[in-house]
């Protein structure tokens, strides 16, 4: 669209073209944005007479009319090409979202010169190239009730530093975590009953340890689509929701990437076209040495701290097939180590007393080829994965090292313009060893050294059908998924259909109905099995109480499996929520959900097995949201919730309990603003309830003094209300060819004090509140080129 | 960054009184003291020194040692209630809503059920089973949250508010049963079904002194007033002593070296080994004060700057029972 300035230079000064009464010289230029150095396709260019090589002011067209004016778009590579009367010429671009540029060149008249290099400056902030989808958009996302961040909001989202997987936890349906750290809890479910998927295969944990950092960063990505709940029958092997990072492919106008450091990680990436005929690639890096700022830390305090370090690296190849199609390959994986050293008291020697060790490597592929009126999908995958625990007091060493292939393959059919069809399959194998050395006295640390080992298979194959049909304003996604698991001689099965559905209601309302029955594999029983963080731990002569979220904190190693120990959990789901898109890019979703759900496994409760438990969680969720625009983006997520925790049998009537990730009010409202000169500021508040708790009603002292604690009724302590505000502010400084961002994101700006765990005293007469985060201000700067 | 969440929340952990600053009602002792001997009771060969250790057929009496901020406490005020229990079960059965039976004329060892003691002492019947422990559970108030009879109902969820139960005191103390020898005779006797062999019953064994409590100690203190006088002098348990603000003071406990005992026991093969018992002093003060142990029947503190009085109380242990002492330190203004 022309400019309406443009349209009134160009009205107000009908110039002959100086062309046909003077000889002209042939000009180029590649005009590409400046910081990230991208090709401005079509993009128009207005060519005047220069008196001098000085830039002036912006020229009034009516008063100061040029001799001439000549006229030009760029191609798609962002190439420029025009005839120009010889001599000083002045290039003008105005486009929108970019400042206003004026460039003045000498054009010789007997010479072609070398193609001239133009960077406009972007007005935003915005060094994250970003696909939009929404879920009308897109046959891959996971449900058309599915969610999807930008990698813009991702990356400057206050209090997320950047991060994909804790960003979405302002979404609704999605609990806080205490301590600000992540862990994905959807709908009331524990992390470990949702999946996490990078491209077509599930990673193995979403966190690195500690939860400190997704184990994939927001810069590879395209997208992150989120399905709370009533995800489509293309996934499997999960009861609670589902969470797609869709990679990216690599740029191909030129080699770009980025570096970035801090206290906490140093991170890397650089992308590039591969090939001359549309292939790119990209390669990542990222190293955590929190250990070091801890070891510090350790010698001011004097006290022995956890000391997590960790790394992921992400390696991507994308480039076209011959014959069309396209195929895919990715390298990537983790690392994560925790250590807790003590001194020697023979020697006095800081030595390691603890070590946990928790990596994987997988590589996949993905080729995606057109055969008809087909669609064909292959992806096979393999996973090395080794879990290790080494306790040095007690002369134990656990490993286990698992070989996992997993495959998936999809073909999809547009029968019509209103309906098509997905099969596929899935399956995922995986060969394991373990191996256990441990003194033969338990008592006496000195005995000779015994080992077992362990191995087996765990499998399980899933192979669905899913369809879309359109009928006018409603939208059909019926499906069905036929499950087998398998782990040493036993084998369970399952089937579950799911239908999610749609109905338009005029230009600006939407209703949405789903539900379907969802299964997952659950080894009930391991030989051993390493948890990092406890929920009650003494901690000198105390004892902490922590909320069970803090036992689900990655990683977590497990060993053999027990025979008589394969469960399979089943849920069925149902959901229901209504749309409205506002004008001016405002809309709001109101969805009502319920999720009863067979646990297949008594929990233990009160060191008590609980027969046959059962849970139910149901609740309402609100999003009122405005889209990224020029200038604005947030949303308020509200999200109501009970979960219930059922016993039965034992001879008793069914007793309820409340679940370990009962956040009954989770309120998230996020404002994001773009303003002059590449400023940015944003703000999060949140509102959550407090997490429940078993409370210790009081201490039995035994023989000897050592106190015990006596626990009252199940979860029926609450922690105190939490809230916080966090402010982000970014500043980015664009020059031709890189731009620098830094950014100053402050924690619990107003330093509420948060309650996050209890600490009981020695005899567990008294009980203190321990805060969380107090205010925390961070800054950060990264260079992208 | 991120770490530093984790260190954050690692090292904001709120600090409480240390478990030896006795800031509220606390049972620091319970002895299983023998109230009558029995049948296969042994003979005590030094006089003025108690049994440790009970048979069957003995009447027993559990005797607490409660003390507070205050001095030690009253017990017979608290009126706390006694139970009879397997170790594993004190607490579970006595929180049934219906509550326990009392105690018979006697018990065997070890119940056959949990009972309540009525009347403060308990005659122990025949042995039933050797190798299970028997145990005392004490329930008391502590003097100022909810009375004693009120803590065994919210016990049994009866008040409905378990959580209470901090103002409650709980204490579940073995019984020491023995000497071995002459158990491992008694289960022979009764025709046990899981009695072991008497062969390792060697003169050796049964000529051991049977388990004593050690003799109340008498306490050295040496007192150095911040004008560079100095005094000791030795007391006995429940003195006072007068000391000036910021006077460095030093606790040793007379203790008579033959109260550390040898013993037999049982080891994993069945055959008797011999051990020695080692004493040791655990030292409890009812205000905070800067404090260093020289060694392990010693302490050395500095009187704190606020005057009043000070609590130092010392329970002396030989690895299976405690006797306790204690002395009343009066910080006087200067």
């Amino acid at each position: 669209m022309t400019p309406w300035w443009m349209a009134t230079l160009l009205m107000a000064a009908p110039n002959p073209d100086p062309c046909a009464v003077q000889a002209c010289a042939a000009i180029t230029a590649r005009v590409r944005a400046a910081g990230q150095r991208e090709a401005m396709a079509d993009t128009a260019v207005i060519a005047v007479p220069a008196s001098s090589r000085r830039l002036r002011a912006v020229e009034d067209p009516a008063s100061d009319r040029p001799a001439w004016i000549r006229q030009g778009r760029t191609d798609a590579a962002g190439v420029l090409s025009m005839t120009v009367p010889p001599g000083l010429v002045r290039l003008v671009i105005v486009t929108p979202g970019f400042d206003r540029l004026e460039q003045v060149v000498e054009v010789s008249a007997t010479t072609a010169g070398e193609p001239i290099k133009i960077f406009v400056r972007p007005q935003g902030i915005n060094p994250y190239r970003t696909v939009v989808r929404g879920p009308r958009e897109t046959a891959r996302a996971p449900d058309v009730t599915a969610r999807t961040l930008t990698r813009e909001e991702i990356a400057t989202l206050p209090g997320s530093q950047g991060d994909p997987l804790r960003a979405l936890q302002n979404l609704p349906g999605v609990a806080r975590t205490p301590g600000g750290l992540g862990l994905l809890v959807l709908r009331g479910a524990s992390p470990n009953q949702s999946s996490v998927f990078v491209g077509e295969h599930p990673v193995p944990r979403a966190f690195h340890v500690l939860s400190l950092a997704s184990v994939v960063p927001a810069d590879i990505i395209d997208r992150l689509d989120y399905v709370p709940g009533n995800f489509d029958s293309r996934y499997g092997n999960a009861t609670g929701g589902v969470v797609v990072l869709e990679p990216r492919k690599g740029r191909r106008d030129g080699l770009h990437g980025f570096g970035e450091i801090d206290l906490a990680a140093a991170s890397a990436m650089v992308e590039g076209r591969l090939g001359k005929r549309g292939g790119s690639f990209m390669v990542a890096g990222q190293r955590g040495y929190v250990d070091g700022v801890l070891r510090a830390a350790q010698k001011l305090i004097g006290d022995e701290l956890l000391l997590p370090r960790y790394f992921d690296y992400q390696a991507m190849m994308d480039h076209p097939l011959r014959g069309g199609g396209t195929i895919s390959a990715r390298i990537i994986g983790s690392g994560d180590r925790v250590g807790l050293d003590g001194v020697d008291p023979s020697d006095g020697q800081r030595k390691r007393v603890f070590d946990f060790r928790s990596d994987w490597h997988r590589a996949d592929v993905v080729v995606r080829k057109r055969v008809g009126p087909w669609r064909f999908m292959v992806s096979p995958a393999f996973r090395y994965e080794v879990g290790r625990r080494e306790v040095n007091e007690a002369r134990s060493l656990q490993v286990r090292r698992d070989y996992v292939l997993s495959l998936r393959a999809e073909a999809v059919r547009e029968l019509t313009d209103r309906f098509d069809v997905v099969f596929g399959a899935d399956t995922l194998v995986d060969r394991y060893q373990a191996r256990s050395e441990a003194p033969v006295d338990a008592v006496d640390l000195s005995s000779a050294l015994t080992t077992t080992t362990a191995g087996g298979v765990e499998t399980s194959i899933g192979a669905y059908a899913t369809g879309r049909l359109k009928l006018g304003p409603l939208l059909l996604t019926p499906g069905i998924r036929a499950s087998g698991f398998v782990v040493g001689s036993e084998t369970e099965f399952a089937v579950d259909p799911r239908i999610n559905a749609r109905v338009d209601i005029g230009e600006r309302w939407s209703l949405r109905f789903a539900v379907g029955s969802y299964s997952q594999m659950r080894v009930v029983r391991y030989a051993g099995e390493a948890r990092l963080v406890p929920t009650g731990v003494r901690i000198g002569s105390g004892y902490l109480i922590i909320p069970s979220f803090f036992s689900n904190f990655e990683p977590l190693v497990v060993f053999e499996p027990l025979d008589d120990s394969l469960r399979v959990l089943r849920a069925l789901q149902a959901s229901a929520g209504v749309a409205h898109e506002f004008l001016q890019g405002f809309t709001a979703e109101l969805t009502g959900f319920v999720r009863a759900q067979n646990n297949g496994i008594p929990p233990v409760v009160l060191d008590q097995a609980l027969r046959g438990a059962t849970s139910r969680v149901y609740g309402l969720e609100l999003l009122f949201r405005r889209s990224l625009t020029k200038r604005v983006y947030g949303w308020l997520a509200y999200t109501l919730m009970k979960t219930e925790l059922m016993q039965h049998g034992l001879g008793l009537p069914t007793a309820k309990f409340t679940g370990d990730f009962d956040q009954r009010h989770n309120l998230a409202v996020i404002v994001s603003v773009k303003l002059p000169r590449s400023w940015q500021i944003g703000g999060r508040f949140r509102l959550v309830s407090g997490l429940p708790f078993t409370p210790v009603a009081g201490g039995v002292q035994y023989t000897g003094g050592a106190f015990l604690p006596l626990y009252g009724s199940f979860n029926s302590g609450r922690f105190p209300p939490f809230h916080q505000l966090d402010l982000r502010i970014d500043k980015r400084w664009i020059r031709k060819r890189t731009s620098v961002t830094a950014f100053l994101d402050i924690q619990n700006v107003y330093n509420r004090q948060n309650t996050e765990v209890y600490l009981y005293n020695y005899d567990f007469r008294e009980i203190t509140g321990a805060v969380g985060l107090p205010i925390f201000p961070s800054i950060g700067v990264r260079v992208d080129f | 960054m991120r770490g530093t969440a984790l260190l954050a929340l690692a090292s904001c952990l709120p600090e409480s009184p240390p478990p030896w600053q006795v800031d509220h009602t606390i049972v620091a002792a319970l002895r299983v003291e023998v109230a009558e001997r029995g049948p296969w009771a042994a003979e005590p060969e030094r006089e003025g020194l108690g049994l440790a250790e009970v048979m069957p057929g003995d009447e027993i009496r559990p005797v607490p040692f409660v003390i507070g901020p205050d001095g030690p406490v009253d017990v017979a005020e608290l009126q706390p209630r006694f139970f009879y229990c397997v170790p594993q079960r004190c607490v579970s059965d006595t929180d049934n809503p219906g509550g326990v039976r009392d105690c018979g004329e006697e018990e065997a060892v070890p119940p056959v059920s949990t009972c309540e003691i009525l009347g403060g002492t308990l005659r122990l019947g025949a042995l039933r089973v050797l190798q299970q422990n028997a145990a005392i559970f004490m329930v008391a108030s502590t003097g100022e949250g909810p009375s004693t009879d009120e803590c065994v109902r919210r016990l049994r969820g009866e008040a409905g508010a378990l959580e209470s139960l901090r103002e409650c005191m709980l204490r579940v103390e073995f019984i020491q049963l023995g000497p071995t020898w002459r158990l491992l005779v008694v289960a022979a006797l009764s025709g046990l079904v899981d009695s072991l062999s008497l062969s390792g019953i060697t003169p050796a064994v049964t000529a051991t002194e049977p388990n004593l409590f050690p003799r109340e100690p008498q306490l050295t203190v040496r007192v150095m007033q911040a004008d560079g006088s100095a005094r000791t002098e030795t007391l006995a348990s429940g003195a006072t002593v007068a000391v000036d603000r910021g006077a460095q003071v030093v606790v040793t406990a007379e203790v008579d070296p033959e109260d550390a005992q040898p013993y037999w026991f049982l080891d994993s093969s069945g055959a008797f080994s011999p051990g020695n018992e080692t004493l040791s002093i655990g030292w409890l003060f009812s205000r905070y004060v800067d404090w260093t142990a020289p060694d392990v029947l010693s302490i050395a503190w500095e009187a704190p700057a606020e005057p009043g009085p000070t609590y130092l109380y010392a329970l002396l242990g030989d690895g299976d029972v405690i006797t306790p002492a204690w002395l009343r330190f009066e910080v006087e203004p200067q």
